[in-house]
């Protein structure tokens, strides 16, 4: 029985071992990032607990930049609240299209999960399903690394933000490198790369409409529709 | 702000963050996704990637920039290949910030 036990915790520490993997691009991006948010919150008068309250509580890189000019700019509780809302909206989309893959999760589980679910654990858990050797433990795993990282990072720049000169310029850059990454991952056939430049050309479009960044919502259930619609003419074509 | 309304408004912004994020999640844990919707939903990751990345590497304030003194399209068309070469994260994230270090100082 001890031997079961011990080789149970084997392959526990293996399946860990893969999430911690998995998630070290996100970390990579997340503690430049992360501490940056730290330093700029701290600068427009957050002290580093309010920092890693914002941090745990919201748990979402672009939505906690824009709060953080916000409250700067002496912004109302009510506009603050109502950008972060309009902001992490895409979040639905995301957590719609991982819904296929934890299904059987119980309920605890999923709700634990669903916390953790940003444009990168997103991405990564994503590709990591989509290969198949994907688990639930592994995937909530990679959330709660990049949890920890972002929070520590966050009051890590609270904290020593005003003594470290940051080039936010080249850490907001990691953000974009990442996502063409994902990009290129998601690429399964040519109405894949056709819905994804139709989102990226109709978001351009959009993003001189709207102020918020809400056309990132409009854009994508847009080029979605179009590549559903295109792959049902192929199939029938 | 006194420090009460801000951890008000932290916590109301976490509860507006977190319900979108859950919603789906319950709504679909004991229902059957029908096909076509997950046709559908397989289409969303490359859309939301697309609209991300166009406007943060074509436009600067407002303004469409397609050209090579557009520095973060150069960098983003050689981090581009080398996702697609490499199929590495990590490295297109190094390689990408350090190039659009490198190549922001020489023009600055």
């Amino acid at each position: 029985m001890f031997r079961i036990i011990i080789k149970n915790n084997k392959k526990r520490n293996e399946l860990m071992l893969n999430g911690i993997k998995a998630a070290w691009p996100i970390c990579l991006g997340y503690f430049p990032l992360g501490f940056a948010c730290g330093v700029l919150a701290q600068k427009s008068g957050l002290c580093p607990f309010e920092i890693g309250l914002m941090s745990i509580f919201v748990f979402a890189g672009s939505a906690q930049f824009i709060a953080i000019s916000m409250f700067n700019n002496s912004a109302t509780i009510f506009s603050i609240i109502f950008a972060t809302f309009i902001i992490n909206l895409r979040h639905i989309l995301m957590s719609s299209s991982l819904t296929v893959y934890l299904r059987g999760a119980s309920r605890k589980f999923l709700l634990l999960f669903s916390y953790g679910v940003t444009d990168e654990t997103f991405a990564i858990n994503l590709d990591k399903f989509k290969t198949g050797t994907w688990n639930h433990s592994q995937a909530l795993t990679v959330n709660h690394i990049a949890n920890v990282v972002w929070v520590i990072s966050n009051i890590a720049g609270g904290y020593g933000g005003s003594m470290i000169p940051i080039n936010t310029s080249v850490i907001n850059y990691s953000l974009t490198a990442m996502f063409i990454s994902l990009f290129v991952f998601q690429i399964k056939n040519k109405i894949y790369v056709l819905a994804g430049i139709i989102a990226g050309i109709s978001s351009v479009y959009l993003s001189f409409v709207f102020q918020s960044n809400i056309y990132v919502i409009f854009a994508t259930l847009f080029a979605t529709t179009i590549g559903y619609i295109l792959d049902s003419f192929r199939k029938e074509g | 702000m006194t420090q009460k309304q801000i951890i008000l408004t932290v916590f109301g912004m976490g509860v507006v963050t977190y319900i979108p994020r859950c919603l789906p999640f319950l709504f679909f844990s004991n229902r059957k996704i029908p096909k076509r919707l997950e046709k559908w939903l397989s289409f969303i990751p490359i859309s939301i990637f697309g609209s991300l990345i166009f406007p943060e590497i074509l436009t600067s304030e407002n303004i469409l920039d397609i050209s090579f003194s557009n520095i973060k399209l150069v960098v983003s068309f050689i981090v581009f290949v080398i996702a697609f070469k490499t199929r590495s994260m990590g490295w297109s994230i190094v390689v990408g910030m350090i190039l659009f270090w490198i190549l922001g100082r020489g023009l600055m």
